[in-house]
Protein backbone atom coordinates (compact mmCIF):
# COMPACT_ATOMS: atom_id res chain seq x y z
CA UNK A 1 0.00 0.00 0.00
CA UNK A 2 1.48 3.40 -1.06
CA UNK A 3 1.39 6.26 1.79
CA UNK A 4 -0.15 9.47 1.07
CA UNK A 5 2.38 11.89 0.47
CA UNK A 6 2.15 14.90 2.70
CA UNK A 7 0.47 17.93 2.18
CA UNK A 8 2.45 21.09 0.53
CA UNK A 9 3.02 23.64 3.23
CA UNK A 10 1.71 27.17 3.77
CA UNK A 11 3.85 29.68 2.66
CA UNK A 12 4.04 31.27 6.04
CA UNK A 13 4.94 27.67 7.01
CA UNK A 14 7.75 27.23 4.78
CA UNK A 15 9.52 30.20 5.73
CA UNK A 16 9.12 29.86 9.36
CA UNK A 17 10.97 26.49 8.70
CA UNK A 18 13.55 28.04 6.74
CA UNK A 19 14.15 31.02 8.87
CA UNK A 20 14.93 28.54 11.95
CA UNK A 21 16.62 26.08 9.75
CA UNK A 22 20.07 27.85 11.19
CA UNK A 23 19.49 28.40 14.47
CA UNK A 24 16.78 28.81 17.00
CA UNK A 25 15.09 32.49 17.46
CA UNK A 26 12.59 34.63 19.16
CA UNK A 27 9.69 35.58 17.40
CA UNK A 28 10.95 39.34 16.25
CA UNK A 29 13.99 37.01 15.29
CA UNK A 30 11.76 34.95 12.72
CA UNK A 31 10.16 38.06 11.10
CA UNK A 32 13.46 39.85 10.48
CA UNK A 33 15.08 36.75 9.13
CA UNK A 34 11.52 35.63 6.69
CA UNK A 35 11.82 39.43 5.83
CA UNK A 36 15.63 38.64 4.49
CA UNK A 37 15.19 35.24 3.29
CA UNK A 38 12.77 36.86 1.05
CA UNK A 39 14.31 40.35 -0.13
CA UNK A 40 11.84 41.83 1.36
CA UNK A 41 8.80 40.39 0.35
CA UNK A 42 7.25 38.35 2.66
CA UNK A 43 6.32 40.72 5.82
CA UNK A 44 4.38 38.57 8.31
CA UNK A 45 2.43 40.48 10.86
CA UNK A 46 2.35 39.10 14.81
CA UNK A 47 -1.13 37.23 14.17
CA UNK A 48 0.12 35.45 11.19
CA UNK A 49 3.42 34.33 12.64
CA UNK A 50 2.11 32.93 16.10
CA UNK A 51 -0.75 31.46 14.77
CA UNK A 52 1.44 29.03 12.44
CA UNK A 53 3.91 28.43 15.10
CA UNK A 54 1.03 27.45 17.19
CA UNK A 55 -0.08 25.57 14.60
CA UNK A 56 3.41 24.28 14.00
CA UNK A 57 4.33 23.28 17.90
CA UNK A 58 0.89 20.96 17.71
CA UNK A 59 1.98 19.18 14.96
CA UNK A 60 5.42 18.57 16.47
CA UNK A 61 7.66 20.90 13.53
CA UNK A 62 8.84 23.32 16.08
CA UNK A 63 9.54 23.83 19.41
CA UNK A 64 10.17 26.24 22.54
CA UNK A 65 13.41 25.96 24.13
CA UNK A 66 13.72 28.64 26.54
CA UNK A 67 13.13 31.97 27.56
CA UNK A 68 16.11 34.34 27.94
CA UNK A 69 17.09 37.67 27.16
CA UNK A 70 18.81 37.94 23.25
CA UNK A 71 22.15 39.83 23.75
CA UNK A 72 21.57 42.30 20.79
CA UNK A 73 18.53 43.62 22.29
CA UNK A 74 18.88 43.54 26.01
CA UNK A 75 15.71 44.00 27.59
CA UNK A 76 12.90 41.05 28.65
CA UNK A 77 13.80 37.80 28.12
CA UNK A 78 11.86 36.32 25.12
CA UNK A 79 10.76 32.44 24.77
CA UNK A 80 12.96 31.39 21.62
CA UNK A 81 11.68 28.42 19.21
CA UNK A 82 14.00 25.69 16.86
CA UNK A 83 13.21 23.35 14.22
CA UNK A 84 12.19 19.97 15.37
CA UNK A 85 13.42 16.46 13.48
CA UNK A 86 10.24 16.98 12.00
CA UNK A 87 10.67 20.07 10.81
CA UNK A 88 13.56 19.79 9.21
CA UNK A 89 11.90 16.39 7.41
CA UNK A 90 9.36 18.80 6.28
CA UNK A 91 11.09 21.35 5.04
CA UNK A 92 13.27 19.00 3.30
CA UNK A 93 10.15 17.29 1.40
CA UNK A 94 8.63 20.64 0.85
CA UNK A 95 11.99 21.84 -0.62
CA UNK A 96 12.16 18.68 -3.01
CA UNK A 97 8.32 19.62 -3.94
CA UNK A 98 10.05 22.92 -5.17
CA UNK A 99 12.86 21.47 -7.15
CA UNK A 100 10.56 18.99 -9.01
CA UNK A 101 7.94 22.02 -10.18
CA UNK A 102 10.92 23.79 -10.98
CA UNK A 103 12.61 20.73 -13.08
CA UNK A 104 9.10 20.34 -14.71
CA UNK A 105 8.78 24.32 -15.83
CA UNK A 106 12.34 23.67 -16.87
CA UNK A 107 11.66 20.99 -18.95
CA UNK A 108 8.63 23.69 -21.19
CA UNK A 109 11.18 25.86 -21.39
CA UNK A 110 9.17 28.29 -18.80
CA UNK A 111 11.55 31.12 -17.48
CA UNK A 112 10.69 33.84 -14.74
CA UNK A 113 9.50 37.18 -16.45
CA UNK A 114 12.47 38.84 -15.28
CA UNK A 115 14.73 36.06 -17.52
CA UNK A 116 13.04 36.60 -20.86
CA UNK A 117 14.87 39.96 -21.26
CA UNK B 1 15.37 51.84 26.50
CA UNK B 2 12.65 53.46 27.43
CA UNK B 3 9.62 53.34 24.86
CA UNK B 4 7.97 56.91 24.00
CA UNK B 5 4.33 57.42 25.16
CA UNK B 6 2.81 56.89 21.66
CA UNK B 7 4.44 53.19 21.67
CA UNK B 8 4.09 52.83 25.46
CA UNK B 9 -0.06 53.64 24.70
CA UNK B 10 -0.06 51.22 21.28
CA UNK B 11 1.18 48.36 22.82
CA UNK B 12 -1.10 49.32 25.61
CA UNK B 13 -3.86 49.40 23.46
CA UNK B 14 -2.42 46.05 21.49
CA UNK B 15 -2.61 44.31 24.79
CA UNK B 16 -6.44 44.68 24.80
CA UNK B 17 -7.16 43.10 21.50
CA UNK B 18 -5.11 39.89 22.31
CA UNK B 19 -7.11 39.58 24.92
CA UNK B 20 -9.80 38.43 22.57
CA UNK B 21 -7.81 35.12 21.45
CA UNK B 22 -8.46 31.87 23.36
CA UNK B 23 -7.21 32.01 26.71
CA UNK B 24 -5.09 28.92 26.53
CA UNK B 25 -3.47 30.52 22.90
CA UNK B 26 -3.36 33.80 24.81
CA UNK B 27 -1.31 31.81 27.88
CA UNK B 28 1.00 30.30 25.33
CA UNK B 29 2.17 33.43 22.75
CA UNK B 30 0.44 36.73 24.44
CA UNK B 31 3.67 37.52 26.46
CA UNK B 32 5.54 37.14 23.52
CA UNK B 33 3.19 38.99 20.81
CA UNK B 34 3.04 42.09 23.02
CA UNK B 35 7.05 41.84 23.19
CA UNK B 36 6.92 41.15 18.93
CA UNK B 37 4.77 44.14 18.59
CA UNK B 38 7.21 46.84 20.97
CA UNK B 39 10.25 45.18 18.87
CA UNK B 40 7.94 46.43 15.51
CA UNK B 41 6.95 49.99 16.80
CA UNK B 42 10.68 50.67 18.18
CA UNK B 43 11.97 49.38 14.81
CA UNK B 44 9.96 51.88 12.74
CA UNK B 45 10.73 54.95 15.68
CA UNK B 46 14.51 54.27 14.89
CA UNK B 47 14.34 54.58 11.47
CA UNK B 48 12.53 57.80 11.81
CA UNK B 49 9.11 56.30 10.50
CA UNK B 50 5.82 56.96 11.29
CA UNK B 51 3.60 54.16 13.15
CA UNK B 52 0.20 54.21 10.96
CA UNK B 53 0.70 51.82 8.53
CA UNK B 54 2.17 49.23 11.62
CA UNK B 55 -0.76 49.70 13.25
CA UNK B 56 -3.19 49.19 10.53
CA UNK B 57 -1.42 46.12 9.25
CA UNK B 58 -0.76 44.55 12.60
CA UNK B 59 -3.95 45.28 14.32
CA UNK B 60 -5.53 43.68 10.53
CA UNK B 61 -3.52 40.57 11.03
CA UNK B 62 -4.42 39.72 14.54
CA UNK B 63 -7.64 40.49 14.41
CA UNK B 64 -7.83 37.58 11.62
CA UNK B 65 -5.28 35.63 13.54
CA UNK B 66 -8.16 35.57 16.27
CA UNK B 67 -10.99 34.68 13.76
CA UNK B 68 -9.09 32.14 13.10
CA UNK B 69 -8.02 30.59 16.44
CA UNK B 70 -11.75 31.09 17.56
CA UNK B 71 -13.18 29.27 14.65
CA UNK B 72 -10.23 26.82 15.16
CA UNK B 73 -12.10 26.07 18.56
CA UNK B 74 -15.87 26.34 17.38
CA UNK B 75 -15.30 23.54 15.18
CA UNK B 76 -15.50 20.41 16.13
CA UNK B 77 -12.26 18.18 15.03
CA UNK B 78 -13.53 15.07 12.65
CA UNK B 79 -12.71 12.51 15.45
CA UNK B 80 -15.77 13.95 17.59
CA UNK B 81 -17.86 14.54 14.45
CA UNK B 82 -18.00 10.38 14.19
CA UNK B 83 -18.23 9.30 17.89
CA UNK B 84 -21.49 11.72 17.32
CA UNK B 85 -22.42 10.31 14.20
CA UNK B 86 -21.90 7.29 15.82
CA UNK B 87 -23.92 7.37 18.43
CA UNK B 88 -26.78 8.82 16.43
CA UNK B 89 -26.46 5.71 14.58
CA UNK B 90 -26.18 3.43 17.33
CA UNK B 91 -29.73 5.37 19.21
CA UNK B 92 -31.65 5.42 15.95
CA UNK B 93 -30.97 1.22 15.88
CA UNK B 94 -33.05 1.32 18.83
CA UNK B 95 -36.21 2.24 17.55
CA UNK B 96 -35.43 -0.07 13.98
CA UNK B 97 -34.74 -2.89 15.56
CA UNK B 98 -37.83 -2.49 17.88
CA UNK B 99 -39.66 -1.85 14.82
CA UNK B 100 -39.06 -5.22 13.42
CA UNK B 101 -39.80 -7.17 16.51
CA UNK B 102 -43.46 -5.76 17.69
CA UNK B 103 -45.89 -3.36 15.74
CA UNK B 104 -46.50 -0.98 18.93
CA UNK B 105 -43.45 1.02 17.38
CA UNK B 106 -44.37 2.73 14.43
CA UNK B 107 -41.85 5.36 13.04
CA UNK B 108 -41.73 7.08 9.86
CA UNK B 109 -39.01 8.08 7.84
CA UNK B 110 -39.66 11.89 8.98
CA UNK B 111 -39.56 10.58 12.70
CA UNK B 112 -36.26 8.96 12.33
CA UNK B 113 -34.64 12.46 10.43
CA UNK B 114 -35.98 14.17 13.16
CA UNK B 115 -34.71 12.09 15.52
CA UNK B 116 -31.37 12.00 13.93
CA UNK B 117 -30.74 15.70 13.64
CA UNK B 118 -31.94 16.14 17.56
CA UNK B 119 -29.81 13.52 19.29
CA UNK B 120 -26.84 15.10 16.21
CA UNK B 121 -27.05 18.25 17.32
CA UNK B 122 -27.67 17.70 21.15
CA UNK B 123 -24.37 15.33 20.47
CA UNK B 124 -22.31 18.40 19.11
CA UNK B 125 -23.76 20.84 21.49
CA UNK B 126 -22.41 18.22 24.33
CA UNK B 127 -18.53 17.83 22.58
CA UNK B 128 -18.74 21.74 22.76
CA UNK B 129 -20.08 22.25 25.94
CA UNK B 130 -17.13 19.13 26.99
CA UNK B 131 -14.18 21.57 25.29
CA UNK B 132 -15.31 24.85 27.10
CA UNK B 133 -15.43 23.17 30.36
CA UNK B 134 -11.58 21.79 29.27
CA UNK B 135 -11.10 25.69 28.78
CA UNK B 136 -12.22 26.48 32.01
CA UNK B 137 -10.78 23.91 34.12
CA UNK B 138 -7.36 25.55 32.26
CA UNK B 139 -8.13 28.77 33.44
CA UNK B 140 -9.36 27.94 36.88
CA UNK B 141 -6.31 25.54 37.14
CA UNK B 142 -3.79 28.19 36.00
CA UNK B 143 -5.80 31.04 38.42
CA UNK B 144 -5.42 28.77 41.18
CA UNK B 145 -1.16 28.52 40.54
CA UNK B 146 -0.51 32.15 40.04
Amino acid sequence: MSTKPPKPLTPAVLHILLALSARERHGYGIMKQVEADSNGRVNMGPGTLYGSLNRMMDAGLVRETESRVDPEMEDERRVYYEITGQGREALATELERYREVVAVAQLRDLRPRSSHG
Amino acid sequence: MADDPMTRRLGALYAIVLRLYPPVFRERFGTSMRQTFADLCRERRAHGQGLAGLVLCSFTDTLFGILRERSRTLVPAPHELVRVALITHVLLAVPLFAMRSTDEVVWTLGDFVFAGVVIFGTGLGFEFAVARARTTTYRLATAAAS
